[in-house]
């Protein structure tokens, strides 16, 4: 029985923390990008997070709005603190599904 | 003969005579004010990016970046101030106006001439910079 405990507690501790560090990828779409420069600023913003890697940005139908397919290594940083990030400079930001803009 | 009263002196500083102390006051603040028309071109799309690459954040960023729908206003006031700033620094003072005896302090128009250049530059820049940004930056 008590090996039993044992074994469960392992593969609990197990499950709680993944394997490896893998690197994830989100779409995050911004609003207010008003300007020809906004949209490298909120990538600075962006690169400002550990890890974050901007792979590519798409303006969206709508003036002013863009997705940004983002990769980050989610041992280093998660999708929050890069949604965060642009935020803190005023832009309006959310993570989106694919396709969704 | 019209003769025009500017002198060099020995440390290479080009002045001219015949301004009236308030008239050098209008044309400096004139100056000033182009150099901030200046300025105020650069805060919508120059300045939030170099910010933004020191690390500095803050809502106003966005709102820095929202200037630029008056970027023509801010162009028109620069250019104005500018303008008028070159015409004051660039044109002879005629010897008539030191006739009177109302000539005052020599103004230092090579410096006021190398502020309005960079102002210019800055202006000149700022106007360029977003429509080069895509060949100059990634993300």
């Amino acid at each position: 029985m008590k090996s039993l405990h044992l074994a469960l507690a392992v593969v609990g501790t197990l499950s709680a923390f993944p394997a490896s560090a893998a690197e994830q990828r989100i779409n995050i779409g911004v609003g207010e990008l008003t300007c020809p420069t906004c949209s490298y600023t909120v990538a600075a913003a962006m690169r400002g997070v550990p890890s974050v890697e901007i792979i590519d940005f798409t303006e969206g139908e709508e003036f002013g709005t863009g997705t940004y397919i983002v990769a980050f290594d989610d041992e280093a940083t998660d999708q929050d603190m890069i949604v965060e990030a642009i935020r803190a400079t005023g832009y309006p930001a959310d993570i989106v599904e694919s396709g969704d803009s | 003969m019209i003769r025009t009263m500017t002198e060099t002196t020995s440390a290479g500083r080009q002045t001219a005579m015949g301004e009236t102390p308030a008239a050098d006051k209008k044309t400096w603040a004139t100056t000033g004010l182009g150099v901030l028309g200046a300025l105020a071109m650069t805060s919508c799309c120059i300045l939030p990016l170099v910010l933004v690459s020191f690390g500095v954040t803050g809502v106003f960023i966005a709102q820095l970046g929202a200037f630029y729908q008056y970027k023509w206003i801010t162009f028109a006031l620069s250019a104005a101030f500018i303008g008028y700033g070159f015409y004051k620094a660039y044109s002879p003072i005629p010897a008539e106006a030191c006739a009177d005896g109302t000539c005052a302090r020599p103004m230092n128009r090579t410096l006021m001439r190398s502020i309005l250049w960079v102002a210019t530059a800055i202006v000149a820049v700022a106007m360029i910079f977003p429509y080069l940004t895509p060949y100059l930056l990634s993300y």
